[in-house]
């Protein structure tokens, strides 16, 4: 009862932030998996035979990319409750990052393809490889090594943008924090708290990344 | 069900849909303005030797760059209210993405800045040239053009990112169709014909920036 109306912060508050950095990582984990597959869809599509193919994922990425994450939030969420179809906020916010991660994905996807040498694959082709074999053995092994820097950035990228996602009412680190704000009235300490949050998440993924990167180097 | 789409209303918002545009559009150019003056030197402080300049710079990109961009905004807007600086939307929505800018422009212009040979450096000061003069003739000509493309880039972004300020009151593109959506409930229709207007404003920054380019749109 004493926690209801008190104006201080209250260990139930951390536990509230702790609750919202929870589900930034859920959202995380779901849109940087449905991303990244996007992205490598995407990323081949885009260097397709078809010129009709290519100008399709052209415009899409280029769309996505010129529209603010926010109002891409939004018309997803709004979009589908007006097709009689409602979906909850972490469906569009999936869905949202999703489709914004992935065409930054693509980008990235397809630069890599292009950093495997071309000799290097015809030779794989002239020793009797399919063009599947040629992907599997030699393109993917080299390719994964030249995106994974420029990849883990945009992993990275979605655990902040799911700050954008609370404008649908999805309780994420920020929303939470936000929230917590509006009782106590005394932002400095509490946004403080969530910045350190973020760090927690990203600072051991950037490592995790920076080990992979040199044992990849080592590797090649 | 069925959903009868009404445009009209979107139409009769148009003259604030456009004073949102001007909003939108004006905050990003400074921002950028900004944020590039306050680059150059962060870049050249983070690639140097000096800790005492190192330290500093590497902490603002750190920081910049990974904080999400709303909760930089929250901070000038709520985070400096706390403490009695209290200041308009529009100026807490500015600082906050000159400050953005400034950390993610400061790492693209520190990738510039590695592929410039330091002899050049050290031909400028031998000429007679400071330090200042050098980086401001001799090397930075250099990193803008090489940079040129993702400058532009980080222009669309601070654009887009403007948005953001909608959620502490700002009355841009998205502010105003905050505002009409809760006013109609016509959230899609609002949504969509901004995000066209964004399409509109994100090409016109690339246009204007291929405008720009040294040595013209073909260089």
């Amino acid at each position: 009862m004493n926690d209801m109306f008190s104006t201080g912060i209250t260990p139930r508050d951390y536990w509230m932030m702790a609750y919202g950095a929870w589900k930034t990582i859920q959202m995380t984990l779901a849109a940087g998996l449905l991303a990244t597959l996007l992205g490598i869809l995407l990323g081949l599509l885009k260097m397709s035979r078809f010129a009709v193919v290519r100008l399709a994922v052209d415009t899409l990425v280029d769309v996505l990319r010129c529209i603010p994450l926010l109002v891409q939030v939004t018309l997803i969420f709004s979009g589908f409750a007006v097709l009689g179809a409602p979906i909850s906020a972490f469906t569009a916010g999936t869905i949202a990052l999703t489709l914004f991660a992935g065409s930054y994905t693509a980008e990235v996807v397809r630069d890599a393809i292009l950093a495997v040498p071309a000799p290097l694959r015809r030779a794989a082709r002239s020793l009797g490889m399919t063009a599947r074999q040629e992907y599997a053995y030699v393109v993917l092994p080299l390719g994964v090594r030249q995106a994974f820097p420029s990849w883990l950035g945009l992993m990275l990228g979605i655990v902040k943008d799911t700050s954008v996602v609370a404008v649908i009412g999805y309780a994420e680190l920020l929303k939470a924090t936000q929230t917590i704000i509006t009782r106590t009235q005394d932002p400095l300490p509490l946004l403080t708290l969530a910045a350190c949050f973020y760090f927690v998440i990203c600072f051991p993924l950037s490592m995790v990344g920076g080990y992979f990167e040199r044992s990849l180097k080592k590797r090649s | 069900m069925g959903y009868t789409f009404q445009f009209g209303v979107v139409l009769d918002a148009l003259p604030d849909l456009l004073s949102g545009a001007a909003v939108s559009l004006s905050l990003a150019v400074a921002s950028m303005v900004v944020g590039m003056l306050l680059a150059a030197p962060l870049a050249v402080a983070a690639a140097g030797r000096n800790l005492a300049a190192k330290a500093p710079a590497r902490a603002w990109i750190e920081l910049a760059r990974n904080t999400p961009c709303l909760a930089q905004i929250y901070a000038m807007y709520y985070g400096l209210g706390a403490v009695g600086i209290f200041m308009p939307a529009w100026a807490a929505v500015f600082l906050a993405i000159s400050f953005n800018n400034a950390g993610y422009l400061a790492e693209i212009f520190r990738g510039g800045l590695n592929g410039i040979n330091a002899n050049q450096f050290k031909a400028s000061r031998s000429l007679g040239l400071t330090p200042a003069m050098a980086y401001r003739y001799v090397v930075f000509p250099q990193v803008f053009r090489n940079t040129y493309n993702s400058v532009s880039n980080q222009f669309i972004w601070s654009m887009l990112n403007t948005s953001l300020g909608a959620l502490i009151g700002l009355y841009d593109l998205s502010g105003v169709a905050m505002d009409y959506q809760m006013r109609t409930f016509k959230t899609f229709e609002f949504f969509l014909a901004i995000a066209v207007a964004y399409i509109v404003l994100a090409k016109l920054i690339m246009f204007g920036m291929r405008f720009l380019k040294p040595g013209g749109a073909n260089a």
